[in-house]
């Protein structure tokens, strides 16, 4: 039953799970059959002692933008956040059952979680369901034992530690700059201006991605926020 | 991670096995090795559930954990048939541990080295065997600490025999001095 369900699929070119084709009537608009998605960009650096994170604000419904000042910039536990990109839905449900566990866990061992126990639970997560979602994130903190880190949990559910992380649909157009433009020991200033280059040269390229930049810098003494309007975002070409 | 039981064998054994599982399903989840403390809590919160029905029995033996990592340091648990735990410095167990606990409050332990103990603790073994009551034992030796790396292992040899000298040595000049004073 589950091979001739493949076959049905790949016959009528119609996803499994997930988004419908709109082969729907006119009578309905298209937009009512389009998953919302943060199509955006995020990113995160390690720098010694902490951690800078970075997001677009854009949330669509296909090309219609749900949400222009989004958060995705999303606490876990006090020094522990997460970027999140992919379904908003399957985002932030993963988002509350991580928080929950982690928040659990944490009152067992009566002290502050690893960041690495977070990404292994979100890990955990989006290994199992792969087949349902469509979640990138990076789990981004400071804990006591290994300072700043920055984990990678792409869609597929693969978990990988990195200095330095971006993802989403704006990330394509970024990585080439952040490749050049990474240097390891950089300080917590050098990478809160690199993150919100990067942010807003992505924005400028990728229709999915725009808004404001809201950044956050996690370290021992805590989570600093801000926010980049657009009229202030970093001018990187003269056209 | 070092379990060492005293009582009744069967039951530590099954208590090790709960207790290796509980290690290796934190170590799935998580992703990182459990905390000492947060698996004596665990161990001893399963041997507390066999205090509550009147369809099983306590566990008939006590168990002492010690570990060493180098963010936390050495780390030394018991847990005892009640299902009560807590962290020590120092600690003993079985049918002679009210004389051993005398012997190692007369210890200094946070100034001595892990050999040195290691010559200190067998001593207290041969101390509180007493000669008359009890069988001829035999003397294991194991240890966790920086000088392993973190790992449990057995005592190498020559440490086990400098200390079982130490230890028989100690022990006649006890006996000498007995008979010294009048």
């Amino acid at each position: 039953n589950h091979e001739s369900q493949y076959k049905m699929a790949a016959a009528t070119m119609m996803p499994l799970f997930g988004q419908q084709m709109s082969s729907q009537s006119e009578l309905v608009p298209d937009w009512t059959s389009q998953e919302v998605s943060t199509g955006t960009t995020i990113m995160a650096v390690e720098y010694d002692g902490g951690v800078v994170i970075g997001a677009d604000s854009r949330t669509t419904t296909g090309a219609y933008i749900a949400n222009r000042v989004t958060d995705k910039l999303t606490p876990i536990h006090d020094r522990i956040f997460c970027c999140r990109s992919g379904s908003a839905a399957d985002t932030q449900a993963i988002a509350d059952v991580v928080t929950y566990q982690l928040g659990f866990h944490s009152i067992e061992l009566d002290e502050p979680p690893l960041v690495e126990t977070a990404a292994n639970l979100f890990r955990a997560s989006c290994y199992r369901y792969r087949e349902e979602l469509t979640a990138g994130i990076l789990v981004a903190g400071w804990d006591r034992r290994k300072g700043g880190q920055v984990y990678c949990v792409p869609i597929g559910g693969m978990l990988v530690r990195q200095p330095v992380s971006v993802g989403g649909s704006g990330s394509s157009y970024i990585y080439g700059f952040m490749d050049s433009n990474y240097k390891p020991n950089m300080t917590k200033d050098q990478c809160l201006e690199l993150t919100a280059a990067a942010v807003a040269l992505a924005m400028e390229r990728d229709g999915s991605s725009g808004g404001v930049v809201r950044l956050a810098s996690i370290s021992e003494d805590g989570v600093e926020r801000r926010v980049i309007l657009g009229n202030q975002l970093p001018k990187c070409s003269t056209h | 991670m070092t379990p060492a039981v005293a009582g009744l064998l069967a039951d530590a054994r099954s208590l090790s096995e709960v207790a290796r599982d509980e290690a290796s399903s934190f170590r799935s989840s998580y992703g990182h090795d459990i905390p000492l403390k947060h698996l004596s809590d665990r161990v001893a919160m399963y041997v507390h559930a066999y205090t509550l029905y009147s369809a099983v029995r306590p566990f008939g033996c006590s168990f002492i954990l010690g570990s060493y990592d180098k963010d936390d340091g050495p780390q030394l648990y018991m847990v005892d048939p009640s299902g009560i735990s807590h962290g020590y410095w120092g600690c003993a167990i079985g049918k002679a541990k009210q004389a051993a606990k005398t012997e190692i409050e007369k210890l200094q332990m946070k100034d001595m080295s892990c050999r040195e103990l290691v010559k200190e603790v067998a001593k207290i073994i041969y101390i509180v065997h007493d000669e008359v009551k009890d069988k001829a034992f035999e003397l294991e030796l194991s240890w966790v600490g920086e000088v392993t790396n973190g790992r449990h292992e057995l005592i190498p040899k020559d440490v086990r025999e400098e200390a079982e000298k130490y230890a028989k040595d100690s022990l006649e000049e006890e006996d000498d001095s007995d008979e010294d004073n009048m």
